[in-house]
């Protein structure tokens, strides 16, 4: 007896050291076990019968977020198979990550895929400053890429003056209308803000809510509306001239611009007073079912509009224009290809982006079947999306129109220092509920702005 | 070696193997906190070394007040309403016999639901243009249909905490009521024999006789009043306004919104320390109190 437990404690003790081993090995064998770990769902471009092939090719991971069945059918008509088929040589594995944490953690660690889908330049500067996403300037020059992309788009990639990632492509804000609403009530688009605020008035007394707007589900949700009403109403030149530390951003343009937005939220103008209450998906679906009038969103949302809501009768404007600034669209990178500092193929990561924003029959295809948003290229023909639905259309014919005619605003995401977004993501309810003040807001944002200005890594405004 | 020192090794070779891993996965990640609570790390490149500037900061930091108010809120909630009503219903469903596992397993349903799923579920109840505002509205209770349970501020700490008691109290109750069940019934006897009512016996037998129970329920409630997360994060993401924001969730957002894991690790310190200061000090009270034996 007394043996067998001996015998026992040493099986148990063996064990425990062979486990502990295998759970400390290292190099590829760590990064398998890593890929075996990860809960988020992986898409091979590869069919199974290839993959005896793929194990003697190169091997290249583009991450992506997580998406449902029909998102990543497109994506692979789009993006997986072409990319099979312009690198028959190489193993393209897109892998799909639930959120920007896990993405996060796993480049942290010394690993991720080679090529990283972030979230845009602010996002981007934060993997930088850490040293985890390499300098592209090399590749730029190989390519060409400086004169392949809209300057505004391709200088929002810098960051402490080296680009460190290539805009995926361009969203702006824009004003939605319902157009059976408008119509049943004998409404008219408005073209100034005074005449937005009348109609905000005559709506209300219709006991619709006049600009849907909700940010319960995601607090930073904010950031699209002080991005619109800086640049819209504050004016494009003050932000600038914050930002270039000509000016500040607590002057009385942005200030009054910031307490325009205050006012209109305890108006109950915007959100209905409620809007840390209520979800994105409910301000999209008030403003689609005709509880809301407007609503104040992203280019992105008008996917979301033809495909949730295909009887919903909208259009998009720009902003309701202040007289003394003229009509303005905020602008933004909406994500960013970065490579992977770890990356052990940096070279091939460089040429699969290239192909990736050269490819342009494909891209158009996208855009046109998919309703991909476009690439901010110069090369970019809004005439090749002949024929794709109309809305869509029209509203990339908008984007186009702002972007040659620099009518060109700032959205937060792309062209705000990250530690200033990230205050006035967290602070703007505050101000809305009373308790904070519009000037200490603002004085606390122009420190973060000092700061990004001493340090160099201010971000370049076009 | 001699037989004796060799089986007095045994057991230790036993509990190595256990040993190891919680070294390796709640000892090694606890040190490495403590050691990058003292850099400026902002989760992914080089950490710098800045010795203790992240705990003077947190000092003069105002959300971190507000988080550990918020935290103590939370406390003074959990430590009364589930544990009254986890106790009550207890001492009313031991006293059935037949219907006494289906009122269980009723009441204890809500522990099992996920906290993501309960979560968002609830915030779609307390929305307030199709949730249980519609129903009150309908009723005529007008004012009570205008509540923003989750966008109020003065209010949302208690709507959250009112969701995660829903899905706590059940469990208290089950704890509660195996405890019940393991007081000698010859201790009810005797008091009925000594003339004892049913509140006599409830004072003088049931209490005493769960006493630990009680004590271990306290000290667990204390603690995860702490270090909660999951509702608040998921019904309100500590808004609006932070006025739900609690230490789980400020050092959530230190570490991967703000990019300042180190921060968050300091933070993380404190909320460490300050769980372990309340452990100590029910442990305190709880020997003073009889609750627990010295």
């Amino acid at each position: 007896m007394k043996n067998m437990k001996k015998f026992l404690a040493l099986c148990l003790t063996g064990a425990m050291a062979v486990s502990m081993a295998a759970c400390g090995s290292s190099g590829d064998d760590k990064a398998a076990g890593e890929d075996d770990k990860q809960t988020e769902s992986t898409a091979k471009t590869d069919d199974d019968k290839d993959a005896k092939d793929s194990k003697d090719k190169e091997k290249l991971v583009i991450s992506c977020y997580l998406a449902d069945d029909n998102q990543v059918a497109v994506r692979e008509k789009y993006i997986d198979e072409p990319l099979k088929e312009a690198f028959p040589d190489v193993d393209i594995e897109i892998k799909m990550y639930s959120d920007r944490q896990s993405l996060q953690v796993e480049v942290a660690g010394g690993g991720g895929p080679d090529i990283l889908d972030l979230d845009g330049p602010t996002d981007v500067a934060e993997f930088a400053k850490a040293d985890r996403v390499l300098d592209l300037g090399k590749y730029a020059d190989q390519y060409g890429w400086k004169d392949m992309f809209y300057d505004w788009a391709y200088n929002s990639c810098f960051y402490n003056e080296k680009l460190y990632s290539l805009p995926t492509f361009f969203e702006g804000m824009v004003m939605y209308y319902n157009m059976d609403v408008m119509k049943e009530n004998g409404w008219e688009v408005p073209k100034t803000q005074d005449e937005l605020v009348e109609l905000m008035k005559k709506i209300q007394e219709k006991g619709i809510i006049p600009i849907a707007f909700g940010n319960s589900n995601y607090q930073g949700a904010v950031d699209w509306l002080y991005s619109t009403f800086t640049s819209c109403y504050g004016g494009p030149k003050a932000v600038k001239a914050a930002m270039e530390g000509t000016g500040k951003y607590t002057d009385e343009p942005i200030k009054e611009s910031i307490q325009t937005m205050v006012d209109w939220w305890q108006e109950g103008w915007l959100g209905d007073k409620a809007s840390q209450s209520i979800t994105n998906e409910d301000m999209v679906a008030f403003f689609a079912e005709g509880r809301a009038a407007m609503m104040i969103d992203g280019t992105w949302a008008s996917n979301q509009l033809i495909a949730t809501y295909p009887d919903c009768n909208w259009d998009s404007e720009m902003m309701p224009q202040k007289e003394d600034i003229g009509e303005i669209l905020p602008f933004a990178t909406g994500g960013g290809y970065s490579i992977n500092a770890n990356s052990k193929n940096p070279d091939l990561a460089a040429e699969v982006l290239n192909y990736l924003f050269t490819s342009l029959d494909r891209h158009y295809q996208s855009i046109n079947e998919a309703g991909y948003q476009p690439y901010p290229l110069k090369e970019f023909d809004i005439a090749k999306l002949e024929g794709m639905d109309e809305k869509l259309l029209d509203q990339y014919k908008l984007l186009m129109d702002a972007q040659k005619n620099n009518q060109i605003g700032y959205c937060s995401w792309t062209f705000y220092p990250s530690e200033m977004r990230v205050y006035m993501n967290e602070n703007t309810d505050a101000l809305f509920l009373g308790s904070l003040t519009v000037d200490d807001y603002l004085a606390q944002a122009q420190t973060y702005i000092d700061t990004a200005i001493a340090d160099n890594t201010i971000p370049v405004l076009p | 070696m001699n037989t004796v020192k060799k089986r007095h090794m045994v057991p230790y070779l036993f509990i190595l193997p256990a040993f190891i891993i919680h070294a390796c996965i709640v000892t090694g990640p606890a040190l490495s906190t403590l050691v990058m609570s003292l850099f400026d790390w902002n989760g992914m490149g080089n950490a710098k070394f800045i010795g203790f500037k992240n705990f003077s900061e947190i000092f003069k930091d105002p959300l971190v007040k507000l988080s550990v108010v918020h935290n103590i809120q939370w406390l003074l909630i959990f430590i009364t309403v589930p544990l009254i009503l986890g106790f009550i219903v207890a001492i009313i469903v031991s006293q059935l016999r037949r219907s006494q596992m289906f009122f269980r397993t009723i009441y204890f349903i809500p522990y099992v639901i996920s906290a993501a799923v309960a979560g968002k579920i609830w915030t779609a109840y307390m929305n307030p243009y199709y949730g249980f505002n519609q129903v009150f509205a309908k009723a005529g209770w007008t004012e009570l249909s205008k509540v923003l349970w989750l966008g109020n501020p003065k209010i949302a700490l208690f709507a959250v905490a009112f969701v995660d008691n829903w899905h706590w109290w059940g469990f208290i109750m089950v704890l509660f009521l195996g405890a019940l069940q393991q007081v000698d019934p010859t201790l009810y006897e005797a008091a009925r024999v000594d003339g004892a009512n049913r509140f006599q016996e409830l004072i003088h037998v049931s209490i005493p006789g769960i006493k630990q129970t009680i004590a271990f329920v306290l000290i667990m409630t204390i603690m995860w009043s702490f270090l909660t997360f999951d509702y608040v994060y998921i019904m309100t993401n500590g808004g609006p306004a932070n006025a739900t924001e609690i230490m789980s969730t400020y050092i959530y957002k230190n570490a991967f919104v703000k990019y300042r894991a180190g921060y968050a690790n300091a933070l993380c310190v404190i909320q460490s320390g300050i769980c372990v200061i309340l452990y100590f000090l029910q442990k305190y009270i709880s020997k003073k109190g009889g609750m627990e034996d010295e």
